[in-house]
């Protein structure tokens, strides 16, 4: 393995009796774009959960660029460059585009007495960020939507947003929890470019996916998970051959 | 006519402070801290205690310490006084309280602080409350309209100030956090925002506006007791608030106006209710919640609704980044299905 960016190290969690998941380990390749999949149930989002911050393991533990952060609350994870998107698209539904787009980065003016006292202090970042901002949206598509309030998007140009929004925060890797639920025939297209193309500009994602299309178009590794823990890992073609693999979910 | 003109303009300015504190914390943050009205009566008595003098034994009313400072110093102090206990009950209740909890909690604490002043009487005065609560500068002028008109430009320089206050905050950076906390916490919080943080500080900062709404009003009524602080005062100070916008500040001015002038001043010049201060009473509180219930019904935004924020220096070329092209080149479909109206 070169460079990892992500490590799980045997992390277990129980909710009650139910082993939701169990001795799990992976190792995420920095500016790879890795896939996790498996049946509903499996695990997936718990992990996600963990690596995230929302969720303490009961053992093991989670290494982002060689840190442990098993024991961060999910703004201290987010803050170290691991960005994560959740099932249900999770914009800012009364805000606008562009202030959706704005909430991401560190800004000055979140300090109080700069807010407050000090607007000379933090409002040429605000114009910069702002400019950053139109550039993602229109990088994204949505720049004629910029003053829409971001509610009344449609469930693909939420997911669009999500993503805009996440690398606002300059992040070093995201974790999508299934980007393409909800969304419709020609954005699945449109998403799984985008998320081509921001790999090819070195950011490292982990991709969680139920249509294997999908993960065999963006993802060179997959993990597969089942009942907690992890089964297998390899390419897809790899994954298709797998005995254990086609018993536990590709049938 | 002009002193009672000039008497609705300071109920108006003190309560807008109020509802603009309500409007930091309930309207920008979306907290249902019902505790506001908590602040007022603290910073009340606070001023009061700070401006009365020590408590004589021979003196008809009971209450603890007592000290007469000058002019803005009670003031000052109960915004003090309020700003610390709301940090203490941020801390309590802000940790792991969200929505109705918070709700029924921050009511609980009200509820709590309240049945402990009444049951004192040496405290804080009790049911018998507080009396002959100096004024303020009121060596400067010999008539009694022109104190109400001194009296005037404190409460609108103290409502200036928190409009203000409140204009940057909701306008800032912070304000944006405020926002999305409001909106979606989870979300908030994976692009590296501290909710509690956000919280503490509107709960901290509206707590003292309340505060300060309180101290006035002690002030220019001179008296203060059990009834302007008690739960029910929640109502109106959120019915003003949701009348005239959340989250919009010219909207609180407007909701203030409607509910506590219009509504709660204007009932009195109708034939009939003139001599019979408890039907209005009632009638007011009748309309209070008709209102309430319409606008949350028909314009639950409000009259003035939040603002879309205005960004007013041009943009640089946004036409796309240097680096990457355009990956869609069909024009962006607007299927803008209203999704919450």
């Amino acid at each position: 393995m070169s460079d990892t960016i992500l490590s799980c190290d045997a992390v277990s969690l129980a909710f009650g009796g139910v082993k939701a998941v169990v001795e799990a380990t992976l190792e995420i390749e920095r500016g790879s774009v890795t896939g996790l999949i498996g049946p509903n149930g499996a695990g997936k989002s718990t992990l996600v959960n963990i690596i995230s911050g929302h969720l303490r393991p009961d053992s093991g533990r989670a290494l982002f660029n060689g840190a442990d952060i098993t024991s961060f609350p999910p703004y201290q994870v987010a803050r170290t460059g691991l960005i994560r998107t959740f099932q249900l698209s999770s914009e800012f539904p009364w805000m606008t585009l562009l202030e959706n787009m704005l909430v991401a980065p560190r800004q000055i003016g979140t300090s109080f007495g700069k807010a407050i006292f000090r607007k000379r202090s933090w409002i040429d970042q605000e114009y910069e960020l702002l400019a950053k901002a139109r550039e993602y949206l229109s990088e994204f598509g949505l720049i004629s939507l910029e003053h829409e309030y971001a509610g009344n998007l449609s469930g693909g140009q939420k997911r669009l947003l999500e993503i805009a929004r996440a690398l606002m925060a300059d992040p070093q890797m995201l974790i999508l929890d299934e980007p393409m639920a909800g969304v419709a025939g020609v954005l699945i297209d449109r998403i799984v470019d985008h998320i081509i193309q921001l790999g090819g500009r070195g950011l490292t994602f982990l991709v969680i996916e139920h249509d294997l299309e999908v993960v065999d178009r963006l993802c060179e590794t997959v993990y597969v998970m089942a009942q907690g823990s992890v089964l297998s890992r390899g390419t897809m073609a790899e994954l298709r051959q797998d005995e254990r693999v086609l018993e536990a979910y590709l049938d | 006519m002009t002193g009672f003109l000039l008497t609705i303009g300071v109920y108006f300015f003190t309560e807008l402070i109020l509802v603009l504190s309500a409007n930091l914390q309930l309207g920008l943050m979306g907290m249902a801290n019902l505790g506001f009205v908590l602040f007022l009566g603290m910073g009340a008595y606070t001023t009061a205690i700070f401006s009365m003098g020590p408590a004589t034994s021979d003196s008809l009313q009971h209450y603890f310490y007592g000290a007469a400072l000058p002019f803005p110093i009670p003031l000052l102090l109960a915004v003090a006084v309020g700003s610390l206990l709301g940090l203490v009950m941020g801390l309590i209740a802000l940790y792991r309280m969200r929505g109705h909890y918070l709700a029924i909690l921050t009511l609980a604490i009200l509820t709590i602080v309240w049945t402990i002043v009444d049951g004192f009487p040496g405290f804080l005065g009790g049911d018998n409350g507080l009396d002959a609560i100096p004024q303020p500068l009121a060596s400067l002028t010999t008539t009694y309209e022109s104190y109400q008109v001194v009296f005037l430009c404190i409460a609108a320089f103290c409502c200036v100030v928190c409009f203000w206050f409140n204009e940057r905050f909701f306008k800032s950076p912070l304000g944006r956090m405020a926002k999305a906390v409001r909106e979606n916490e989870s979300a908030a919080t994976t692009l590296g925002i501290n909710p509690f943080r956000v919280r503490l500080l509107a709960t901290v900062c509206g707590s003292g506006m309340a505060a300060l709404a309180g101290g006035l009003l002690a002030e220019y009524v001179t008296v203060w007791g059990m009834q302007p602080w008690s739960y029910a005062e929640i109502f109106p100070a959120a019915a003003a608030m949701i009348i005239g916008g959340r989250a919009n500040n010219w909207g609180a001015a407007l909701g203030t106006f409607a509910t506590f002038v219009v509504v709660g001043q204007g009932l009195g010049f109708l034939p009939g209710f003139s001599n019979n201060p408890e039907l209005s009473y009632s009638i007011q509180w009748i309309l209070y919640g008709v209102a309430l219930i319409g606008f949350l019904w028909f314009r639950p935004r409000g009259f003035i609704p939040e603002p879309k924020p205005r960004w007013k220096r041009a943009p640089s070329s946004v036409i796309a980044s240097p680096g990457s092209t355009p990956l869609n080149d069909q024009p962006t479909s607007v299927d803008m299905a209203p999704a919450h109206e």
